[in-house]
């Protein structure tokens, strides 16, 4: 995973780079040790999207520093900055947005390439896990940070035969600011 | 010209860090406790923004005052003065609010020449950027929504606001101490 480094000129901080196959090795015995520590499959599908989800949540912090975006407006935007964007600087890899529903509140993240899932194959007695399922924590973990409240999921996933990997983001509120104090304190 | 003090909050008004380097007038003359101190700035800012983004000249759809509003929508409060300090903001989308106070107040000559502080707006963003992110978001062992002690972020604070010209002599001598 590219991880930020200590910034030379402002407008074009350095970003450490990490050995890709040193993180898709790590990743993988990270998930083979939650396998072996937990054994039931579910439970480790929600243990990657909770680590998934602290990530996210540190994450977005260092993307608004290194990434100088402007606003976005909509969850349109949203969906197009994390996929042009935040996946290209962190996992190195682009993803398209696709599949709006017709209230722009859902959209699908397709992704062709995976660096979490290189090398790796699926045995038939794991088919109910969710291998990249921090990749869906550290979504929805990012967007609650700036106030959208999201659902991650994921429809496709080439590990299990599937022609791309897909994660389908559907927005359930984009809060607004409240202030967190009671009036009378 | 230096720096008062430092606050930075969090979403939910937690103050996650707080440092002085000059304040001649206690805490205790004015709102009490560090706590309500914090909990004032914070109110103000807020107050403040939202008023701000009311009263927007430009915008086509302005939210009337007291509704919610959201991150971002409306314009950004900036700084304000007084006839001695000016009190500069930044506010990042993830909800994060740093405010610094900055004295204005010098001798005559200096005044003639610096009129006042300049926008702190770039050097609050690359505080943020530089310094926040690097020393406090990577941090393994910040929690957020927590107030944080690194040594490593007020060192770098120091420096980085001594680079500026932020920090007078003496404050300089009480920061190394």
């Amino acid at each position: 995973m590219l991880r930020g480094g200590p910034a030379g000129a402002r407008n074009a901080p350095s970003l450490e780079q990490i050995n890709a196959e040193v993180f898709t090795l790590t990743y993988g015995s990270i998930v083979r040790q939650l396998i072996s520590d937990f054994e039931d499959i579910e439970e480790v599908n929600k243990q990657l999207e909770q680590m998934g989800y602290n990530m996210g949540i540190r994450l977005v912090d260092e993307f608004l520093a290194k990434a100088k975006i402007t606003r976005c407006s909509s969850f349109r935007d949203t969906a197009d900055v994390v996929a042009k964007q935040a996946l290209p600087m962190f996992l190195n890899v682009s993803a398209n947005v696709a599949n709006w529903n017709p209230d722009q509140t859902e959209c699908s993240l397709i992704l062709t390439d995976n660096p979490l899932a290189d090398f790796v194959e699926l045995p038939e007695e794991y088919r109910e896990l969710k291998y990249c399922n921090v990749l869906a924590g550290v979504v929805r973990g990012a967007l609650e940070m700036v106030n959208m409240e999201v659902e991650c999921r994921w429809v496709s996933d080439m590990l299990k035969g599937d022609d791309c990997y897909e994660l389908r983001i559907k927005l359930n509120e984009h809060r607004d600011e409240k202030f967190p104090f009671k009036d009378d304190d | 010209m230096g720096c008062f003090n430092i606050y930075i909050f969090n979403r939910q008004g937690t103050c996650i860090y707080y440092h002085e380097w000059f304040r001649p007038k206690s805490v205790k003359q004015g709102a009490g406790t560090l706590q309500d101190d914090q909990k004032q700035m914070f109110g103000l800012f807020w107050t403040l923004s939202n008023f701000c983004a009311t009263m927007d000249p430009k915008d086509q759809d302005k939210p009337q005052l007291g509704t919610p509003r959201k991150i971002g929508q409306g314009c950004k409060f900036r700084s304000f003065t007084a006839n001695n300090y000016k009190c500069n903001f930044l506010e990042v989308p993830s909800g994060i609010k740093v405010g610094c106070q900055k004295c204005t107040w010098t001798c005559l000559l200096v005044l003639n020449t610096h009129r006042e502080a300049p926008d702190l707006t770039d050097v609050l963003q690359a505080l943020y950027d530089d310094i926040f992110v690097e020393y406090v978001v990577k941090n393994p062992l910040y929690v957020p929504g927590q107030s944080f002690q690194s040594e490593q972020f007020v060192n770098a604070l120091n420096a980085f606001l001594r680079q500026n010209g932020l920090l007078q002599q003496q404050q300089i001598m009480q920061a190394s101490a």
